[in-house]
Order: structure tokens, then C-alpha cells, then sequence
């Protein structure tokens, strides 16, 4: 349904172009579940948010999306406008924030079922309760008279997520969804994405980087580091056997799933800033396994095994999950 | 509703209000002894003992302030020491033609300040935004006497287009008018131009833009109502000063309102002319902000709802 190739983003900073996105592909079917991890800044929210083509003016994007058969980085801006928030829509890290202040619940969820469907205010209304009622808001009827500012994080979120649903969109990316929101809210509003996926069968990207909400929450998982994408495949067979040495380190950073003991070991140093990449592979400078090869060029996405694909001169074959 | 936002801003609003008087009375009572002034100089102290007896002067301040105060209440400002002329009429001849050209200059500077200033912020860094700008600064950092001299000058004296004085017809609104408005487009260009900005560059128009919404509806239905509460604020907050900064503009043109009226009242030391007057002006500053409050809490829900009014 999805097929992301060689998708490259540069912003332009102070007349400088930063390239971010160092040639992403990402494929998805009809239904199924993506999760997207990796450190802070390592481009996860620019590659969904490229997909719906709204980056800032500064951004220049190249590449393929293709959805459905067309390539959405050649349509026109207003055919654009036709599949964002209908085909294609996209919840955020700090639902607060991505509500309009000024306008109620109830006018900014009708607002994209008008931008969409044609209906009378009643019948926009009426579904508003409804998708409210089924994202799980007590008192519905009475919520579309609040504002933003009189509702809790959680619920922000929750009708952010009704206004992504409204006009049953096949895609929803949802970008740390509760990354900013209390730990108990968190896993309600995951359970909510999970039931909604269940239940509409929409496909989901989900964004994230805590590795224990992708275990949890999808099937495939996609680890990005530094504008690229360093591994992919199954979630069960990543997490047991991870090949990249970047996924590896995040997984030692991490408690063990079955509660084994195990030292936490985070991995050292820190992410390349964009404009100080290093050459040839860019996991180099924190790669403990790392070679002469490795400073020759940034390897490729190449096959493990099956669907597991790797992005390094030198997989490793860490074992996890108490199974060695 | 928030009736007690409201309410407390009525009450500061009135509370200014009474200090204003109470300032302006003691203030000018005290540093101006109007039988000095208003008597010939050759003026016996006899002729002072009785001027002050007929006006009321001789007695304590305080007991004339309540005098004042009383007939305030009744709309009363007192006798022109002048012509003996009431002062409420003589002003309420004046004000109108003062509330008009500056009612006049805001429409002018909002229609053309309020879409210079969206533009810039649409087309940042542009050569328009850059020109729009420009002229922005040089409209509000000219002096404007000086403007409308050069008006004067130019339309007036050389082209003979405009009258230069009076306030007649359309004709002679129009260079008074330009000269106010143009400073003020300036800055409420600038201000829009940087509420714009702020409020496009928030979280929400990217929801709006990941909605499906045009670039237009994002522009005009999601990011300028926020813009308004700022810019609403900096309007309301220029009328005030504006009523007082005519003064000049008044003169220069010889416009027949209460700038005009101030200064020639000033001249001639008619006391209760020029009390009455400062005490419009600062009133008139007060109803601005009160004016502000008001369209604040209305335009901005997080004041109008608190989290406890459900
Ligand atoms: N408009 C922009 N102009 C310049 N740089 C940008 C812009 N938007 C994003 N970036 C840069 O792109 C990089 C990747 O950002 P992105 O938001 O995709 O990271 P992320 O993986 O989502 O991280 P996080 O977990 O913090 O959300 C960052 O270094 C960020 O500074
Ligand atoms: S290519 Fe080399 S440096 Fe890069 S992750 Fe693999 S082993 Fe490490
Ligand atoms: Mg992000």
C-alpha cells in the first residue's frame, strides 16, 4: 500500500542544506503495524512527517512515496489536501500544543469531516460524539463545547486521535503518541491504538523510542539511526536476534524483557549532529565492532534472513531474550 | 462566561478613572493659581480676593474637589473662565470632531496595516516583505507634525489639492487622517507581521495542514484568530494614546477638536477648559484598555473559560 524509496530530506539552515533523511525506504501493507525507534533526532518524525508532505517551507524532500499506485511527492498541493486527513493522517507527541487554542473540540474534529465528506453540521456533529464515544471521552455530547485548555493531556490526545480517525483514514502514523503524557495515560492511549487498529484494520506506523512499547505494540519494526535505516524486520526476530550493533546497544540499554539479570549497558558517545557526519558507515564512532571496511561508505539495507534486513559490513549474532 | 474577568476589569477601569480626577484636580489646582493668571497684570489684590471669591477659589482644595466632583456627577465641568461658556458644551461641540477624524485615521491605518502586515509574515524575507517593512519603520518613526507639514506643503501650498485647515468635508479630513494613519500602519503592520509568524510557526497549523486543510484555511482560520489576541491588544492600546497624540496632528491643521481646543485653552489659562480636557484624554486611555480587556477575554477562550466553568 505504502512503498517509501530513496527518501532524502534536506532542511536549509542559514542558506546551508543539513541532508536529514539519507535515503529511506519503508513499505507497508494494508492493516499492518510498523514501528519506527531510534535515538532522539535520528529522524523518525521527519520521515512520517514527509510522507504527508508537512514539513516547514525549509524542507526539501526527494525520493518516492508511493500510496496506492501514485507518487504523492509529485502530486499537486491541492490533491494533497484531498488524501492528508482522509487516506493519510497523523497524531503527535504533544497533543496539547497541536490543538488550536482558540476553537472548541467539537469544531475542530467536524472541521475534518467538512474538509472531507459532504454533510450537514448536525450529521458532523453527531459523528463527532460518536468517534469521541469510541475513543473512549465520558460525556461526549457535552465535550464538543470544551477547548483545548480545559481538558487533561490524555484526553487532548484522545481527540486528536478521534479527528485522526474521522474519515477512516487506511493510515495512521502516530508519532510518540504518549511520549509526554503521564505514564498510566500512556498505556490507556496505547491500548486504544491497538484496539482502534484491531477493530478499523488501518494500517499504523508507530513512533517511538522506547523499545518496549514496539514489543508490545507491532509486529515489524524499523530502527533508524542518524537519517538512515540501520535494520528491519520482525519484531520477535529482532528483539531475539538483533544484527546491527546500533539495535544491539539499545537493546543491552534496556531491561531484559523476562526480567533476567543483566547490567544495563548504554551504548557510548552520542548521535552525530547532521552537519558532522562521519565518513563511511555512521554508526562508526560508537561501534565497537567496527573495521577499516566500515570508514569505506555507509553500507546497505541488505537481507539477513527472510524479511530481517541489516544496514552493516559486520552483523553481529547477539542473542537475546535468555534463549542462548 | 468568565463574569469575574469581567467585573474586575470594569473595576480597575473605574478605579483608574478616579485617581485620573483626582490627579488632574489636585495637580493642576496646585501649581496654577488661575487669579494670577487670567486677571491683567496691573490687577489690585482686591480684584484677585474677589476673583477667587466668584469662582469659588478662596476655599480650602479639598472642599473645592467635592464641589468638582459633584458636579462632575452631573455632567457639570464648570464655566470657562474666559467667556464664562459652559465647558461641557464648549467640549461637546469639539469632541465629535475629534472622535471622528480619529475613529477615521484607525479604520484607514487597520485597512491597510492589518493586510501589509499578513503579507510580510506570508511572504517572509521576500523583497515585498522587505519594502513592506521598510516603509513600516519609516512611517512610524517619522515625526508626525513634520509628515503633516510636508502634507501641507506639498498638497496644499504647491498643488493646491487639499485644504490645509478645517474640517468641512471629506477634503479636509483626508491629510490629518493620512498623517495620523500612516504611523499607525506602520506599527500595526510590524505587530501583525510578528504575531503572524509566531502563531504560524505553532504545532496547531501543522494539524490543521495534516487535516487537509488549504494553506488559506490554515492562514485565515486557524492562524489568524490566534494572531487577533495580540494584535487586538495593540490596537486597542494605540486609540488610547492616539486621542492624546492628535493634539499636534490638531494644530497642525487646524482641525477644530479638543486638541485644538487644549492647546488654545492652555494660552488663554482657562483652568476648567484644560481640566476637563486632560481628563477626557486619560479617561479615554482607560476605556481604550477596558475596551482591550474586553475583546481579549472574548477573542481568547483560556480567559473567557477557566478549567472550573463547565
Ligand atoms: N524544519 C527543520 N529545519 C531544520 N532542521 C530540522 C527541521 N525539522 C527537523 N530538523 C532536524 O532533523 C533532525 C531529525 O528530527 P526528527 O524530529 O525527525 O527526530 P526524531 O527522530 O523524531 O527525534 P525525537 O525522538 O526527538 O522526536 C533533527 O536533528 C532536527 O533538528
Ligand atoms: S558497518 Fe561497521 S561501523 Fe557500521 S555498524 Fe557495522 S560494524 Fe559498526
Ligand atoms: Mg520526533
Amino acid at each position: 500500500m505504502l512503498h517509501v524509496r530513496n527518501l532524502k530530506v534536506d532542511f536549509e539552515v542559514d542558506g546551508r542544506k543539513i541532508r536529514i533523511l539519507h535515503g529511506v525506504d519503508l513499505d507497508l501493507e494494508e492493516g499492518e503495524t510498523l514501528g519506527l525507534v531510534g535515538e532522539s533526532g535520528c529522524g523518525k518524525s521527519v520521515t512520517c512527517s514527509s510522507i504527508l508532505r508537512i514539513l516547514a517551507d525549509n524542507a526539501t524532500v526527494t525520493g518516492e512515496v508511493m500510496y496506492e499506485g501514485t507518487d504523492l511527492l509529485k502530486l499537486p498541493a491541492s490533491k494533497m489536501e484531498t488524501i492528508r486527513g482522509k487516506d493519510i493522517t497523523m497524531i503527535f507527541q504533544d497533543p496539547v500544543v497541536y490543538m488550536n487554542p482558540v476553537k472548541t473540540i467539537g469544531n475542530q474534529i467536524t472541521e475534518v469531516i467538512h474538509l472531507h465528506e459532504k454533510c450537514t453540521q448536525e450529521e458532523a456533529d453527531r459523528k463527532a460524539v460518536a468517534l469521541l464515544k469510541q475513543v473512549g471521552i465520558p460525556h461526549p455530547e457535552s465535550r464538543l463545547k470544551y477547548y483545548p485548555h480545559q481538558l487533561s493531556g490524555g484526553l487532548c490526545q484522545r481527540v486528536m486521535i478521534a479527528m485522526a480517525l474521522a474519515c477512516k483514514p487506511k493510515l495512521l502514523m502516530a508519532d510518540e503518541p504518549t511520549t509526554a503524557l503521564d505514564v498510566t495515560v500512556q498505556a490507556q492511549i496505547l491500548d486504544l491504538l491497538r484496539n482502534l487498529n484491531k477493530e478499523l484494520g488501518m494500517a499504523t506506523i508507530l513512533v517511538t523510542h522506547d523499545l518496549g512499547v514496539i514489543a508490545e505494540n507491532v509486529k515489524r519494526v524499523m530502527v533508524m539511526y542518524a537519517g538512515v535505516v540501520v535494520e528491519e524486520g520482525p519484531v520477535d526476530i529482532i528483539f531475539k536476534k538483533p544484527s546491527h550493533p546500533y539495535t544491539e546497544g539499545l537493546l543491552n540499554s534496556l531491561p531484559k524483557m523476562d526480567g533476567q539479570e543483566g547490567d544495563l549497558v548504554p551504548i557510548e558517545g552520542s548521535v552525530p549532529a547532521p552537519d558532522k557526519r562521519p565518513a563511511g558507515c555512521c554508526f562508526g564512532p560508537r561501534c565497537k565492532y567496527k573495521t577499516a571496511e566500515c570508514e569505506k561508505g555507509q553500507p546497505k539495507l541488505t537481507v539477513i534472513n527472510g524479511i530481517h534486513r541489516c544496514a552493516c559490513f559486520h552483523p553481529v549474532n547477539g542473542t537475546f531474550g535468555g534463549e542462548a | 462566561m468568565h463574569l469575574k474577568y469581567f467585573l474586575m476589569k470594569t473595576l480597575r477601569a473605574l478605579l483608574t478613572s478616579l485617581l485620573l480626577v483626582v490627579f488632574v484636580f489636585f495637580v493642576l489646582g496646585i501649581t496654577w493659581d488661575p487669579a494670577q493668571s487670567m486677571l491683567p497684570d496691573d490687577a489690585t489684590e482686591e480684584d484677585m480676593v474677589e476673583f477667587r471669591a466668584m469662582w469659588g477659589l478662596d476655599k480650602p482644595l479639598i472642599e473645592q474637589f467635592w464641589v468638582y466632583c459633584k458636579n462632575f456627577v452631573h455632567g457639570d465641568f464648570g464655566q470657562s473662565y474666559k467667556d464664562g461658556r459652559d465647558v461641557f458644551e464648549i467640549i461637546s461641540q469639539r469632541l465629535p470632531k475629534t472622535v471622528w477624524l480619529m475613529g477615521m485615521s484607525i479604520i484607514f491605518s487597520i485597512i491597510f496595516g492589518l493586510p501589509l502586515g499578513i503579507y510580510a509574515a506570508l511572504h517572509r524575507n521576500s523583497f515585498g516583505d522587505r519594502f513592506v517593512m521598510g516603509a513600516a519603520v519609516f512611517g512610524f518613526s517619522m515625526p508626525n507634525f513634520f509628515l503633516g507639514i510636508m502634507f501641507i506643503l506639498l498638497f496644499s501650498m504647491k498643488l493646491h489639492w487639499l485644504p490645509s485647515a478645517g474640517s468641512d468635508t471629506w477634503l479636509h479630513l483626508l491629510m490629518p487622517m493620512i498623517t495620523i494613519g500612516l504611523s499607525r500602519m506602520g506599527s500595526y503592520a510590524r505587530y501583525t507581521r510578528s504575531a503572524m509568524l509566531n502563531v504560524l510557526s505553532k504545532q496547531y497549523c501543522i494539524t490543521a495542514k495534516a487535516k487537509g486543510a488549504s494553506r488559506k484555511r490554515m492562514v485565515y482560520l486557524h492562524a489568524l484568530p490566534n494572531a487577533a489576541i495580540p494584535i487586538v491588544t495593540v490596537i486597542g492600546t494605540s486609540i488610547g494614546h492616539m486621542v492624546g497624540g492628535g493634539v499636534v496632528i490638531e494644530n497642525v491643521f487646524a482641525w477644530p477638536g479638543i486638541g485644538r481646543l487644549l492647546v488654545t485653552s492652555v494660552a488663554v489659562r482657562d483652568l476648567p477648559v484644560v481640566q476637563a480636557i486632560v481628563i477626557i484624554l486619560g479617561l479615554s486611555m482607560v476605556l481604550a484598555n477596558l475596551l482591550v480587556d474586553f475583546t481579549y477575554g472574548l477573542l481568547d477562550p483560556r480567559i473567557r473559560v477557566t478549567a472550573g466553568d463547565k
